[in-house]
């Protein structure tokens, strides 16, 4: 009994670790992939996205995702350029494929479908490869 | 009050400059190095309206800078078509009032029209003469030697050719639109639309910090979000420096209902489709400006902002004698 407050501790502080969660306004993001927090080089990987905001998760959002080699620059366009209008739950997926290995930057940029149901956001992930 | 004036100078030993200021119209303040006179003035509209100054002598400064849109691109051209056809980058921003601004061309390249002139008249795509093709040019124009010689006691040159088009664009001042009469205290200049789309402007579409002064520009380059990427660099081309990428100045919004359509590449065709994109916040740009973004404009607040965006216009500009060309 006294062990299991522990146990949730720990595993919440390994989650902590091992997602990346980020604040910006009104809003909260966890982002995670299935491949321990990084990208697969010349394969598929799953991102996730958890959003909440007020401590509810947002259903709906206006969500892009913007993978950029390296540091992000107004000179190029981005990798990837992808969409994340529909949330389920709270959580938005994206699948990121054929990436060569290196560093990249993931963007996130949301907006609310409605105004002023929770602040629009721009965050960034900085991610690397993992071989198959 | 001129006549004690023209007897003071007189006696000063100034009497020239009180005709100076008896027959010199509203303007610009001149540098020292290029003080205004009537016929540097007029010399500067001829050239303005001459394609003398193209390659092939199809375009003048006027193509692009249109007295009909307030010395802005003609009406629905992104961009202007230069010598040959040849399609340059950028929409030309209007002249009215640029004698006052410190920071020319969309990407600040100039600091005053005189170094902004050499631009048009050298870029490929525009006018496409060299340097010594416009003296060379000029020199052997049935009028032009003489009318150099009348206004500078010299033969045509470079310097003094961009000197007389600069003395004729300080003088395209406009300050007497509906919003001017607004601020004098003519209430009846707008109308309750027209006011709340001031009160939009200066308040929640948060338009006024970028678009600020009497001439609604805060002389400041920003990426202004219209595109995700720029492939035209803008004030990167001069700095080289990555944050600056995609950054132009600010335009004045004077006469802006007049000078359609919008942006550096005037890809925005309408008013409406300008407040668009500010009210849905912009692409996400790596150097987008942080002020922009969603503004939660309804649709009623978006045509209030509109109508206020056209108290700017002055129409008596596309009337203006002194402003069109000679005949």
């Amino acid at each position: 009994m006294k062990t299991q407050p522990l146990f949730l501790l720990a595993a919440l502080l390994c989650s902590a670790s091992a997602h990346d969660t980020q604040l910006a306004g009104n809003v909260q993001v966890t982002m995670f992939t299935d491949a321990e927090d990084e990208l697969r080089v010349g394969a598929a990987t799953n991102l996730t996205f958890s959003f909440v905001h007020s401590g509810q998760p947002i259903t709906t959002c206006h969500c892009r995702v913007l993978l950029y080699k390296g540091t992000p620059s107004a000179r190029v366009p981005p990798l990837k350029d992808l969409y994340l209008d529909a949330l389920t739950g709270g959580q938005g997926k994206a699948l990121l494929d054929g990436l060569p290995a290196g560093g990249y930057t993931l963007v996130l940029d949301g907006r609310p479908t409605k105004f002023g149901d929770f602040d629009a956001f721009r965050m960034r992930y900085v991610l690397s490869t993992q071989s198959p | 009050m001129k006549r004690f004036l023209t007897v003071l100078c007189s006696l000063t030993g100034l009497g020239s400059a009180v005709a100076l200021l008896t027959t010199l119209p509203v303007s610009a303040p001149a540098p020292p190095e290029n003080p205004l006179t009537p016929e540097k003035i007029a010399l500067g509209k001829r050239l303005f309206f001459d394609p003398v100054l193209s390659r092939d002598r199809t375009v003048s400064c006027s193509s692009c800078h249109d007295p009909q849109h307030a010395f802005a691109d003609p009406a629905g051209q992104a961009i202007s078509p230069g010598v040959q056809g040849r399609l340059g980058r950028r929409n030309a921003i209007s002249l009215i009032n640029a004698g006052d601004r410190g920071a020319l061309t969309w990407s600040g390249a100039s600091p005053n029209l005189e170094t902004q002139a050499v631009i048009p008249m050298t870029d490929h795509a525009e006018l496409d003469l060299t340097i010594e093709e416009v003296v060379t040019r000029l020199s052997a124009d049935p009028q032009y030697p003489a009318l150099f010689q009348q206004v500078f006691r010299s033969a045509p040159s470079v310097q003094n050719t961009v000197r007389a088009l600069a003395s004729f664009e300080r003088t395209l001042e406009s300050r007497n639109a509906p919003y001017d009469r607004y601020q004098a205290g003519d209430a009846a200049a707008f109308t309750a639309q027209q006011a709340r789309g001031m009160d939009l402007f200066f308040g929640k579409a948060d338009c006024f910090h970028c678009h600020t002064g009497r001439d609604f520009s805060d002389g400041r380059a920003h990426n202004n979000a219209i595109q995700l990427f720029n492939p035209d660099l803008g004030v990167a081309e001069r700095t080289e420096l990555e944050g600056d990428v995609g950054k132009f100045v600010t335009p004045s919004l004077r006469n802006v209902g007049l000078t359609a359509p919008y942006m550096h590449d005037g890809s925005f065709k309408t008013l409406q489709e300008v407040v668009r994109h500010y009210n849905e916040g912009g692409e996400p740009n790596p150097n987008a400006d942080g002020l922009i973004r969603p503004l939660g404009l309804s649709a009623t607040e978006t045509d209030d902002l509109v109508a206020f965006l056209k108290t700017l216009d002055d129409p008596s500009i596309a009337g203006n004698p002194a402003f069109q060309e000679s005949r």
